[in-house]
């Protein structure tokens, strides 16, 4: 079976190429996967602020900081059936540790040693459902992305607590990965100028697309 | 499996190559050197279009009817003594009384040496397979298509037409030296017989070929660190990637395709 199909141009990204595009993009952009208080989010190029100011004052002692390790993805799992989210059409899962650093007690009280101010550390397993989409057409220069369909904690955390990290975390990681963008001259090593006319496609091990030379 | 797959089918690779031809632009020989009786200077220019592709595994891509649309310009001067007859005007003596004969000088005429400047263009076509090669030079991933092997090219026609041309340039050449009139078309066609099919064929034919000797269309040339995404804010840098490893081949399933496979770099 040809790779292009009807169409007369093909583009095709592994596994492995997404992991090492989303490796190089949340390296270069870190503070997409990490989001903390001012505390923590001393440098904005690796954790974005979340801004507390306007909270009572009686509040302003609570940090926090949630941090992503760079996702890898799964698009083509040996058996979809038995997966923690079976993967759909075209849907493939990403899946990704989280840190959640909740600095319990001001600052100033942590660094004297005030046992009232405290660390608490929480690791995660996540598994997210995504499906590859279009966020620009235009012939050459348009590009696809990620879309967040829905994310589970591996592991038992207690019901109530895991559904509201998971409607935390799938909010955060929605954001985190609808700023990937891949565009179309990744799929053609720059070389080529495509004109999308299907796709994206997961499948195969890799997302696909399919089109014409413009 | 590799990081990254691009293909493209056979009408794909058409509009790639035919892009790669214009890239191309025109190329030019030059040389100097008998041409039939004479000693000619000349050059030709030449570029390349259209052809229809052929993949074949593993590597090659035939184009068929190419284009080759070539100009020469040529060169030589003429020595109209070696082609026309040499004539005197005879002394004429004339008898007048009480002053004696009077003679007129004998006047013979001689040619003049005519230069020859010759343009004609025309083009001609050719089939040749070419040699995927895919290469990493100064920081560059580069696909080259390189031709395998210089094909016959036919250039009877061509030269035929060549003849014509030039016995035309000729005759506007030399129109003006006195006396040439009744001479006219023998002098052309005494010029053309010395040059001969032969002549032109053995003129062009070597300048072609070295146009086409190690003719190398490039179908891919991008550095291998790629900026993908641009500065999108003060904490979001400009996203590159770096294509450590680059292939490319030819595949036949259903269809015929070029498949370029390559890594890159977490």
């Amino acid at each position: 079976m040809s790779l292009t199909g009807s169409h007369h141009l093909f583009g095709g990204i592994s596994e492995s190429g997404i992991d090492h595009f989303l490796d190089v993009f949340f390296t270069a952009r870190p503070h997409l996967l990490a989001y903390g208080t001012s505390v923590y989010a001393t440098n904005q190029n690796l954790v974005t602020l979340i801004d507390t100011s306007s909270l009572p004052s009686f509040l302003l002692g609570l940090n926090l900081l949630v941090q992503f390790d760079i996702p890898h993805v799964d698009i083509t799992p040996k058996n979809s059936a038995a997966e923690l989210l079976p993967p759909g059409t075209d849907q493939f899962t990403i899946y990704s540790d989280v840190l959640i650093r909740f600095l319990c007690g001001t600052p100033a009280q942590s660094r004297t040693g005030d046992k009232g101010a405290h660390e608490i550390t929480l690791k995660l397993q996540l598994a997210a459902l995504c499906a590859p989409r279009v966020i620009d057409s235009t012939p050459g220069s348009g590009s696809i992305g990620l879309t967040l369909v829905a994310l589970k904690i591996v592991g038992d955390t207690g019901v109530a607590i895991e559904q509201i990290l998971e409607c935390i975390l799938t909010a955060l990681l929605r954001w985190a990965l609808g700023q990937v963008s891949i565009p179309f001259n990744v799929f053609t090593l720059d070389g080529i100028s495509l004109t999308l006319q299907q796709g994206p496609v997961a499948a195969a091990n890799q997302i696909e697309v399919f089109g014409d030379i413009s | 499996m590799p990081d990254i797959t691009l293909a493209a089918d056979q009408t794909a690779v058409t509009r790639l190559l035919h892009d790669a031809e214009t890239l191309l632009g025109t190329r030019s020989a030059s040389n100097s050197g008998s041409f039939g009786p004479f000693v000619a200077s000349y050059g030709v220019s030449a570029s390349l279009s259209g052809g229809t592709v052929t993949l074949t595994p593993p590597k090659t891509i035939g184009l068929a009817n190419i284009a080759l649309n070539y100009s020469l310009n040529l060169s030589f001067g003429i020595d109209l003594n070696s082609f026309l007859p040499n004539f005197c005007i005879p002394q004429v003596c004339v008898h007048i009384p009480c002053v004696g004969t009077i003679c007129t000088p004998q006047i013979c005429i001689s040619w003049p040496t005519i230069s020859i400047p010759f343009s004609f263009s025309d083009s001609l076509n050719f089939s040749a397979d070419f040699e995927v090669l895919p290469q990493l030079s100064g920081g560059n991933w580069i696909i080259d298509v390189k031709i395998l092997s210089v094909p016959a090219l036919d250039l009877s026609v061509a030269a035929a037409a060549i003849l014509a041309a030039l016995g035309l340039a000729i005759g506007a050449a030399v129109a003006w030296v006195p006396f040439i009139g009744p001479l006219l078309a023998g002098l052309v066609a005494a010029i053309l017989a010395g040059i001969g099919i032969a002549g032109i064929t053995g003129l062009l034919g070597p300048l072609l070929t070295l146009i086409l000797s190690g003719l190398t269309l490039k179908i891919y040339e991008e550095p291998a660190i790629q900026q993908v995404l641009p500065s999108a804010g003060p904490h979001d840098p400009a996203v590159s990637i770096d294509v450590t490893a680059l292939d490319c081949v030819v595949q036949q399933t259903d269809k015929a395709e070029l498949v370029i496979t390559a890594s890159i770099a977490a």
